[in-house]
């Protein structure tokens, strides 16, 4: 062979070899498309709603990893099995190259002692010069990828509109996904979902501070110092009206005025929940608003938690009053 | 594989399409128009092939062949079919002559198949006994008359014409014999500009001419080169699943060739697709056939190969439309 024959031979060579490289890793990305998103779908299902099977987050959380992982696995074997051969990765870079079998012919009878093959050779060469694989073969996801992929991204979206809906507002459907992820929640939204009641009484949480405080035979430690340090609501929440249901009525003086229970709906038993969503970090227990210009941000986050907790009604009515105290007693001292 | 051998073939393919465009141009200045049935009849003459071509009369079939032998410098020879046409005068046959030594012996005085270019003009007038004697010298490249072989030199093509109106007194060609001819080409009438120009090419004072820049030794040195041109399997596959897809039991067959086809075309129909791919990849500066290739020959290769049902014939059900539905079900 001259070396035009060995360059054109190189040539082709390296085509296919590019090109059966890109196909894989193409074949990976394509099926990749598909299984990812279903795999997130599926995570996200799972997080959102598999509390039942799974009780804990971070149970939930490594199963949409894990099925992620699994996608991303199976994509690659598929990758492996399916991959091409060196002749139909020539055909498919003829046929989107528009070469009419060029590459195809030449790769069958390279380094054939054969003038004709040569000239095939160097013909197919010099159709493919300046030959990119990424260029030529780009990754083109099916189109059911693209449906399963806003899939993914709506999943999420539909179920705080769905639970927004339920809880009747925005701020408590964020909440309540986030709860359920086992997020914290970002103390705006948390706000804002506290500040918020179905009916658009005023929260409830004022009422229960000063009920867990004043109550008499409260297992809480009473501690007098306490009371004092209490923040006081605005004038307009504390004195209530009356309207506050099922809440603990406080008198304007401060003192407990009912011990009655929250009426609100049915609630789910739930680890670490707490009372429906009347509760904020502007409003939270004795103690812990006491402290709550020093309080940790650990203990912040746990309670936006127990808030969200809350606002999903995860919380049975008999229990709201121990996760109360138990956020009070763990509060930061007031010395802090 | 030495530089000179790549050069060689690349002299002698630059040949070939000088001599194919030399033909072709030389056809034109005769004969006005429809160049894709010019370039099919080179096909076919270059792969040696034989053809059949059907057209009303007076659409210039005969003066077609006729300049096609001119332009290249064969020997012409032209029957013309009818009834009464006996074997012998195709094939030609042994005379009792005097030797000069006073005795007598046969000679064989060969008859007009002994040509390169051969017009069968209106060959379904023949009767099926001299039909059948064109089928050896087609197929076989020679004659045997009394016990005796005799051989036709290369290039030989039969060019054999028919009238598709006038059936009257005709003997319809067997399918046996039709399987023979490489391609079936149609000679439609022309348009009303093409018509035009053969009115001022035939009715004025000067008639056109060929020149013959080559020979039958060119020919021949080109009818080699063809057959080298590469075929990928795929390629190949394609062409084999257009001939598989004719066949009404197969597969690859579309419905429509379910419903009206009775028998598909033979591995002559693959033959003749794949040789002329090859010719059109070689015109067109590639070693290498493509798809596009197979396909540009499909319906001339096999249109005469497809055998029709009962409904098919009721329905005038056309071969073109049939195999352009096995073309496309085979490239779904």
């Amino acid at each position: 062979m001259n070396d035009t024959a060995l360059e054109s031979s190189a040539t082709i060579t390296r085509v296919l070899s590019q090109s059966w490289r890109r196909l894989t890793v193409v074949r990976f990305c394509e099926t990749a498309a598909t299984l990812l998103p279903l795999a997130v779908l599926a995570g996200e299902l799972t997080v959102l709603f598999g509390a039942r099977l799974l009780p804990s987050p971070a149970a939930r959380w490594s199963t949409a990893v894990a099925f992620v992982l699994v996608a991303l696995a199976a994509a690659a074997a598929r990758a492996s099995l399916k991959r091409p051969t060196v002749l139909e990765a020539a055909s498919i870079v003829d046929s989107r190259l528009g070469c009419g079998a060029a590459l195809t012919t030449a790769a069958q009878f390279l380094g054939q002692d054969d003038p004709f093959a040569a000239l095939v050779t160097r013909h197919a060469a010099t159709r493919l010069h300046g030959f990119r694989a990424a260029k030529a073969l780009p990754i083109e996801p099916p189109r059911v990828a693209r449906v399963l992929l806003l899939s993914a991204i709506a999943a999420p979206a539909l179920a705080v509109v769905v639970l927004s809906v339920e809880h009747g507002g925005l701020d408590r459907g964020v909440a309540s996904v986030a709860a359920r992820a086992g997020l914290a929640i970002p103390a705006a939204i948390a706000d804002g979902a506290s500040a918020k009641t179905p009916t658009g009484e005023p929260p409830i949480e004022n009422t229960i501070r000063t009920e867990e405080i004043r109550r008499p035979g409260s297992d809480l430690p009473h501690r007098p110092s306490e009371a004092s340090a209490i923040p006081q609501p605005p004038e307009h929440e504390r004195s209530g009206s009356g309207a506050q249901r099922g809440s603990h009525e406080t008198a304007g003086d401060g003192t407990n005025a009912s011990t009655n229970e929250h009426p609100l709906g049915d609630v789910t038993a739930h680890a670490g929940g707490v009372g429906r969503g009347t509760l904020s970090p502007d409003a939270v227990p004795a103690s812990a608003a006491r402290a709550r210009g020093e309080s940790t941000a650990t203990y912040r986050e746990a309670w936006s938690r127990a808030q969200s907790a809350v606002a999903i009604d995860r919380v049975p009515a008999d229990r709201r009053v121990l996760v109360r105290k138990y956020f009070s007693a763990i509060g930061p001292s007031e010395s802090q | 594989m030495t530089t000179s051998s790549v050069e060689a073939v690349e002299a002698q393919a630059a040949a070939f399409r000088e001599c194919f465009a030399h033909v072709k141009h030389e056809i034109a200045r005769v004969f006005v128009g429809q160049p894709e049935l010019v370039e099919h009849l080179l096909v076919c003459f270059f792969c040696q092939g034989h053809a059949l071509l059907e057209g009303a009369p007076g659409l210039g079939k005969t003066l077609l062949v006729r300049t096609l032998a001119e332009a290249v410098s064969v020997r012409f020879s032209r029957v013309q079919c009818t009834p009464d046409l006996m074997p012998a005068d195709v094939t030609g046959t042994n005379i009792l002559v005097d030797t000069p030594s006073g005795g007598r012996e046969f000679n064989f005085e060969r008859g007009p198949i002994f040509a390169h270019v051969v017009l069968a003009d209106e060959i379904n007038r023949a009767t099926p006994r001299t039909q059948s004697a064109f089928l050896e010298a087609m197929q076989e490249g020679h004659v045997t008359v009394f016990g005796t072989t005799h051989a036709i030199g290369t290039p030989f093509s039969v060019f054999a014409t028919e009238n598709p109106i006038e059936m009257e007194g005709t003997y319809p060609l067997p399918e046996a014999q039709l399987d023979r001819f490489f391609f079936k080409l149609t000679v439609k009438p022309p348009s009303v500009g093409e018509l035009a120009e053969i009115m001022a090419r035939t009715t004025g004072a000067e008639n056109a001419t060929v020149s013959a820049r080559f020979g039958p030794e060119d020919v021949r040195g080109m009818l080699g080169l063809i057959r080298h041109v590469k075929i990928a399997d795929e390629t190949l596959h394609v062409a084999l699943k257009i001939v598989s897809g004719t066949h009404p039991d197969s597969p690859d067959a579309p419905p429509a060739v379910k419903q009206y086809v009775r028998y598909g075309a033979s591995p002559r129909g693959a033959q003749a697709i794949v040789l002329a791919a090859k010719t059109l990849a070689l015109l067109a500066g590639r070693y290498h056939v493509s798809a596009d290739d197979i396909q540009r020959v499909v319906v001339p290769a096999l249109n005469h190969r497809l055998i029709l049902n009962f409904q098919g014939e009721m329905d005038r059900v056309s071969r073109e439309r049939l195999l352009s539905d096995v073309l496309s079900h085979v490239a779904s």
